[in-house]
C-alpha cells in the first residue's frame, strides 16, 4: 500500500519526465463506449485538445451498432471538430462488452501505440507527450498512466473508493511493475500496436480484460512503466449509486476470478511472480471468506473462552484493520493535499463512520462475484457514466480548426 | 559556512540544504578505489576501529563479569521469571502482578533457550550477565553509528563511545541483569534507525518496532516517545512525512497496547473494588501502575530532600563527569534546539537526556540503576558538544587556515585528553569504593563469594523437601533442578503473596525450615514488617554464615518446636504420599494467589 512512498526517490521515480522528447510515436485512440451519451461528446473534445501534432494522432469511438444514442453524440462532436482524424466504429456480432470492442478497433486503426481511455476519462493535455518521451527514452513498449477518481465527497463511499485507485494507481502498481507481474488498468494505458497483435489482442470473454492482458504481456517479460504524478492522470468519477458500485466492484473481483480460472499467470517466468499473481487473483476469495467471518467473529468475543496467547493472536486482523484505516485516513490528507482540494472538517468522522461499511461493501462484492464465477453468469454488468467529476465545462481545442 | 557545521544543523533532507549536505557522502561512496588500496578504503578501517572499540567495551565489561558486583535481587526476579516462561509456561513464578511488561523476561528465556538452558554459564544469573555483556556490546555499537551519524566523525563517534563504556558507574549497572540494560539497547536501535542515513518508511517501522519492543521491556522508554516524533518530524522527507510520523505512533502503540490487551483478555485492567473490576479480589495493571505512582512520594525535583535529589547526588558522585557534565550539556542542547534558528540533532538529543530525566523527577522512588537508559545519551551528549566546539573554533579561525588546523587539533586533543582525565577522574569515586580499589570492578568480590557459598551449602546441606525462604538471587538455581527445592520461596511472596504465605504458610512460621538471610532480606523484613519473615528469623538458629564483607549470607534452621521440621519432609519421614501432595500444593498454589502484594523492587 505505502510502496511508492519508501522513500522520496522512489516517489520521484514513478512520476514522470518534467522535459518532453519531439514528439514521434503516433497513437491510436481507442474510445470504447456503451450509452455513454452523457459524456462522449466531452471526452472527444478533450482528447482531441491535447498538446500533440494531430497527423500522429488517431481517435476512434467503438459502439455496438444498436447504441445509437452515443453513435449520434459522437459522430455530432467529430463534425464539430471537422478533422478525418476521428471517427465511430460500430460492430455488430457479440459479445456485446468493453474488451470485444477494443478488438475491433485494433483491427481498424494503424498507428504505432494504442492507447485506451474510457468515454468519461478527462486526460492530462501531455498524456502523449509523456508517453512518447517514457517509451523513446526508457526503450519500453508499455505504459500504464494513472488513473484517479476525484469525486471523493459525492457518495459516503466515494472518498474510499478514490483512495484506493490512490494507493493502487500511486503506489501498489509501481510494485507489481517492480516485480514484473501487473494486472493493467482499464485505460491509460498506451501498448505498442505489435506487442498487442502478438498477444492476439484482449480476451472479449473476460470481465476484466486489462488484468489479463496485463499479465499476458507481463509473462513475455515486457517491462512496463507506471507513472503516476498529479498532471498526468486520467481523473475518473466513483460510481453514482451503491448499486452501480456493488455491480462495478463484482464485475472486478470476478474478472479476476476468471483470469486466475483461466491460469494465462501460470505462464509468468517467476515462482514469485506467479506467488504474487495468485494472491492478487485470489484476493476475491479471501475477501469473501472475511466477509463470512464477520458474525462468528462476533459471536466468539462474546461467548467463546480461548487460550490467552491465542486469543492475542486473534486480535492481530483487528491491529491490520486499523492500520489499514489509519493509511487510508492520512491518504486521503494527502491526496487532498496533492491535488489542491479542501480536507472537509467533517472528513475524519465521516471516514471513520464509513470505514467498516465500505469493506462490508467489498465484501458483499467479492460474495457475489464468487456465486456469479461458481455459476458461471459472466454478462457485463457496466457502469453509468454522468460526469460528476467534471468540474469544468468546456475544453478549448489546441489543434484549432483540424 | 563549513560543511561540517553545516552538517550539524541542517538535518531536514527535503531541504535544499539538506540535500546538498548529502552529495559529499554519496561522493565519498562511489569514489573509485584504485590498486592495493582498494581492500582497505576509509570505510574498512573505520570497520576496523569499531571493532576495536567494541572490544574494549566488551573487555571492559566482561572480564570479571560474574564476580562483580553483588547478584541483586532485581536480578533473580527476572532469571525466575524467564525460568517460570520456559520451563512452566507462566509470565512469572508465582502471580504476575503487572510489576513490568513481560518482554524483558522473555527475552532473557529465549535467550537460555539458545544458549542450552540456565547453567550454561554456571548460576542462572551468569546466563543473563552473559545476555548483558551482548547488550552493552551492541548498545555500544549503535552508540557509535549514533555518534557518527549526527557529528560526521569518528573522534566524536570513539569519544561517546568509550565515555560510555568505559564509566565504572556504568559497568556496575551494565553487567547487572536489569530490564533497564535490554531497553536501553532497543532504545538505541529505535533512534540509530531514525538517523539512518536515507529514512526510508521501513526503517521508521522497524524503528517503532525497535521502541516498542524497548517500552515492553520497561516502560520508562515511553517518555522517548515525543522525542522520537519531534525527530521523524526533523528528518522524514515532505512526501511521507504524515506516513511516517502516524504510522510510526500506530506502531509503536499497538505493540504496546499487546500489554493492555492481555491484562484485559486476562480481566485484570481494573483493580477489584472499581466498576469494572469487579469486587473479587485480583491484581491489575492499572492497579499496580497507580500503585507505583503513588509509591514513596515526595516533592521530586521541587525538594531538596526527596529521592531523586539524593539519588542524583549519588550519580553525580559516581561519574562526574558523565552525569553533571552530560546533564549540563543536554541542558545547554534543548535551549539551542528552543532558540537557535537551525534545527539541529544535538538539541534532540539533549531533549531525549531530558525526556528521561523527566520520568526521575516525578516526586517518586528513583533507584539506582533508573539511569541506565541516560548513560549513553550523557555520553552523547559530551562528545557532540566535544565536535561542536572543534567545529566552532575551526570556523571562527577559518580566514588563517593554517592556524585554523592547529587550534582545532589542539581543541581536539585538549577536549579528549579532558574526557579521558574524567574517565580516570570516575575512578577514584567514593560512591562503589573505587577510592580505596581503583581496580574493583574487575576484582572478585567477596560478597559475591559468600552469596555463592551460601547458595552452595543450601544445596549441600538443606534437603530439597525442606521450606526455606531466601532472597530472590537463590531461586532459579534453586528450583532449576533434577530435585528441586519447590518449597523455597522468596521472602517477598512468603510474607505478602495469600497464596504463599496463607495457603501454603499457613501464615504459620512454624512451617518454615530454613531462612537465608541477607542484609537486604533482614532490612526489608524489618522496613517493610515483614512478619512472617521476621517471627521465624527471631524463632531460628544460624548454622551456617559467610561474612567475607559487608554483605554476609547467614542461614537461619527455624526452631520449629515440637514437630521438629517444617511443612514437608516432616510428612515425607511419615508418609511420602502425603509430602507428594504438599510439593503439588507449593507448586500450584504460587499461582493460585489472586491478591498477590506489589514488590519492593518494581520500578
Amino acid at each position: 500500500m505505502l510502496y511508492s512512498w519508501e522513500h522520496s526517490e522512489k516517489l520521484e521515480a514513478s512520476s514522470g519526465p518534467c522535459l518532453f522528447l519531439p514528439a514521434q510515436l503516433s497513437f491510436s485512440v481507442l474510445l470504447p463506449a456503451r450509452h455513454e451519451e452523457a459524456v462522449i461528446s466531452e471526452t472527444i473534445k478533450r482528447i482531441w485538445s491535447v498538446h500533440y501534432p494531430a497527423n500522429l494522432l488517431e481517435i476512434v469511438v467503438i459502439c455496438h451498432i444498436d447504441d445509437q444514442g452515443t453513435i449520434a453524440e459522437a459522430q455530432q462532436a467529430i463534425a464539430a471538430i471537422g478533422s478525418s482524424q476521428i471517427r465511430v466504429e460500430t460492430f455488430a456480432t457479440p459479445p456485446i462488452n468493453k474488451p470485444h470492442g477494443l478488438n475491433v478497433g485494433l483491427t481498424r486503426t494503424t498507428h504505432q501505440v494504442v492507447t485506451v481511455f474510457d468515454a468519461e476519462d478527462d486526460i492530462s493535455p501531455d498524456i502523449f507527450n509523456m508517453v512518447n518521451t517514457i517509451m523513446l527514452a526508457e526503450k519500453i513498449h508499455i505504459v500504464q498512466g494513472g488513473v484517479q477518481l476525484m469525486n471523493f465527497r459525492d457518495h459516503w463511499f466515494a472518498v474510499h473508493n478514490c483512495m484506493e485507485y490512490f494507493f493502487w494507481f500511486r503506489s501498489r502498481l509501481h510494485f507489481h511493475a517492480r516485480a514484473g507481474m501487473i494486472p493493467l488498468g482499464g485505460n491509460t494505458v498506451f501498448i505498442r500496436r505489435s506487442l498487442l497483435e502478438r498477444i492476439g489482442g484482449w480476451d472479449d470473454s473476460c470481465l476484466t480484460e486489462d488484468a489479463d492482458i496485463g499479465l499476458r504481456l507481463s509473462a513475455l517479460g515486457e517491462r512496463i512503466r507506471v507513472v503516476y504524478d498529479r498532471q498526468h492522470v486520467s481523473r475518473e468519477e466513483t460510481p453514482d449509486n451503491l448499486a452501480s458500485f456493488i455491480r462495478q466492484r463484482t464485475r472486478w473481483q470476478q474478472g479476476f476470478l476468471q483470469v486466475l480460472r483461466k491460469g494465462s499467470w501460470l505462464a509468468l517466468p517467476e515462482l514469485s511472480q506467479r506467488l504474487l499473481a495468485f494472491y492478487t487473483l485470489s484476493h476475491p476469495f479471501v475477501q469473501a471468506f472475511l466477509m463470512f467471518l464477520w458474525l462468528p467473529t462476533i459471536v466468539t468475543i462474546l461467548w467463546l473462552k480461548l487460550p490467552l496467547l491465542t486469543a492475542m493472536v486473534s486480535f492481530l486482523p483487528l491491529y491490520t484493520l486499523l492500520f489499514q484505516f489509519l493509511t487510508t485516513f492520512v491518504g486521503a490528507i494527502i491526496f487532498t493535499q496533492e491535488y489542491g482540494l479542501k480536507f472537509p472538517l467533517l472528513m475524519p468522522l465521516s471516514i471513520t463512520i464509513t470505514f467498516l461499511p465500505y469493506q462490508w461493501l467489498l465484501g458483499i462484492s467479492a460474495i457475489r462475484a464468487v456465486y456469479r464465477e461458481l455459476r458461471r453468469q459472466h454478462n457485463w454488468e457496466k457502469t453509468a457514466h454522468v460526469g460528476a467529476h467534471r468540474q469544468v465545462p468546456a475544453v478549448t481545442s489546441h489543434h484549432g480548426d483540424r | 559556512m563549513d560543511n561540517k557545521w553545516t552538517m550539524w544543523l541542517y538535518v531536514g533532507s527535503d531541504t535544499p540544504q539538506g540535500a546538498a549536505l548529502l552529495a559529499p557522502e554519496r561522493h565519498m561512496a562511489t569514489k573509485p578505489q584504485t590498486g592495493a588500496c582498494s581492500r582497505w578504503s576509509p570505510a574498512n578501517w573505520e570497520r576496523l576501529w569499531i571493532v576495536i572499540i567494541l572490544i574494549i567495551a566488551g573487555l571492559a565489561h566482561g572480564i570479571n563479569m560474574f564476580n562483580y558486583p553483588t547478584y541483586l535481587e532485581d536480578e533473580g526476579i527476572y532469571m525466575a521469571q524467564a525460568w517460570a516462561m520456559m520451563k512452566e509456561g507462566h509470565l512469572d513464578a508465582y502471580t504476575y502482578t503487572y510489576g513490568h511488561a513481560p518482554l524483558g523476561a522473555m527475552q532473557i528465556a529465549a535467550w537460555t533457550t539458545l544458549t542450552g538452558g540456565f547453567h550454561t554459564f554456571g548460576m542462572a544469573i551468569h546466563s543473563g550477565r552473559v545476555l548483558m555483556l551482548l547488550m552493552q556490546v551492541g548498545s555500544t555499537c549503535m552508540l557509535y553509528q549514533i555518534a557518527r551519524r549526527i557529528a560526521q566523525r569518528v573522534t566524536v563517534a570513539t569519544i561517546t563511545c568509550l565515555l560510555f563504556a568505559l564509566s565504572p558507574y556504568g559497568i556496575y549497572l551494565h553487567r547487572r541483569v536489569l530490564l533497564d540494560n535490554i531497553m536501553t539497547f532497543w532504545m538505541l536501535l529505535s533512534i540509530m534507525l531514525l538517523l539512518s542515513k536515507r529514512l526510508s518508511l521501513n526503517r521508521i517501522w522497524l524503528s517503532a518496532t525497535a521502541l516498542g519492543i524497548s517500552i515492553l521491556s520497561k516502560e520508562v522508554s515511553t517518555f522517548l516517545i515525543p522525542v522520537l516524533i519531534y525527530l521523524i518530524l526533523l528528518r522524514a522527507d515532505r512526501s511521507h512525512r504524515w506516513f511516517a510520523i502516524v504510522g510510526w505512533t500506530t506502531i509503536v502503540s499497538a505493540i504496546v497496547s499487546m500489554y493492555v490487551l492481555m491484562a484485559v483478555l486476562k480481566g485484570e485492567l481494573f483493580p477489584p473494588g472499581t466498576l469494572l473490576g469487579g469486587n473479587h479480589p485480583h491484581v491489575s495493571l492499572l492497579g499496580s501502575l497507580l500503585w507505583q505512582a503513588g509509591r514513596e512520594k515526595d516533592g521530586g525535583i521541587l525538594s531538596l530532600h526527596s529521592k531523586f535529589w539524593q539519588t542524583a547526588d549519588a550519580w553525580a558522585k559516581a561519574d562526574p563527569l558523565l552525569v553533571a557534565g552530560g546533564m549540563f550539556l543536554a541542558i545547554i542542547a534543548a535551549i539551542t534546539l528552543l532558540t537557535a534558528r537551525h534545527r539541529s540533532l544535538f538539541g534532540v538529543m539533549g531533549m531525549a537526556t531530558l525526556a528521561l530525566w523527566a520520568f526521575f523527577v516525578r516526586g517518586s522512588i528513583v533507584l539506582e540503576f533508573y539511569i541506565i537508559p541516560v548513560l549513553p545519551l550523557l555520553a552523547l551528549n559530551i562528545a557532540l558538544a566535544f565536535g561542536l566546539a572543534t567545529d566552532g573554533i575551526k570556523t571562527l579561525l577559518a580566514k588563517y587556515r593554517r592556524i585554523s588546523w592547529v587550534a582545532a587539533g589542539s581543541a581536539q586533543v585538549a577536549m579528549a585528553s579532558f574526557c579521558l582525565l574524567g574517565v580516570i577522574a570516575s575512578y577514584s569515586s567514593p560512591i562503589l569504593g573505587l577510592r580505596r580499589e581503583p581496580l574493583l570492578l574487575w576484582k572478585t568480590s567477596p560478597a559475591v563469594i559468600a552469596q555463592r557459598e551460601a547458595l552452595n551449602w543450601v544445596k549441600e546441606h538443606v534437603p530439597p523437601c525442606d521450606s526455606i525462604i531466601i532472597d530472590p538471587y537463590m531461586w532459579t538455581d534453586l528450583h532449576d533442578l533434577p530435585i528441586p527445592y519447590q518449597l523455597a520461596h522468596m521472602y517477598w511472596q512468603a510474607a505478602l503473596d495469600p497464596a504463599i504465605r496463607d495457603r501454603l504458610f499457613h501464615n504459620d512460621w512454624h512451617n518454615i525450615d530454613y531462612v537465608a538471610a541477607d542484609p537486604g532480606l533482614v532490612a526489608d523484613a524489618h522496613n517493610y514488617q515483614l512478619r512472617l519473615v521476621e517471627e521465624a528469623l527471631a524463632h531460628a538458629t544460624p548454622v551456617a554464615r559467610f561474612d567475607m564483607s559487608d554483605w554476609p549470607v547467614e542461614i537461619f534452621q527455624v526452631n520449629n518446636g515440637k514437630e521438629g521440621r517444617g511443612l514437608s519432609c516432616l510428612a515425607s519421614q511419615a508418609d511420602h504420599d502425603s509430602s507428594a501432595t504438599l510439593l503439588a500444593i507449593s507448586a500450584n498454589s504460587m499461582r493460585f494467589g489472586r491478591n498477590a502484594p506489589q514488590r519492593r523492587y518494581q520500578w
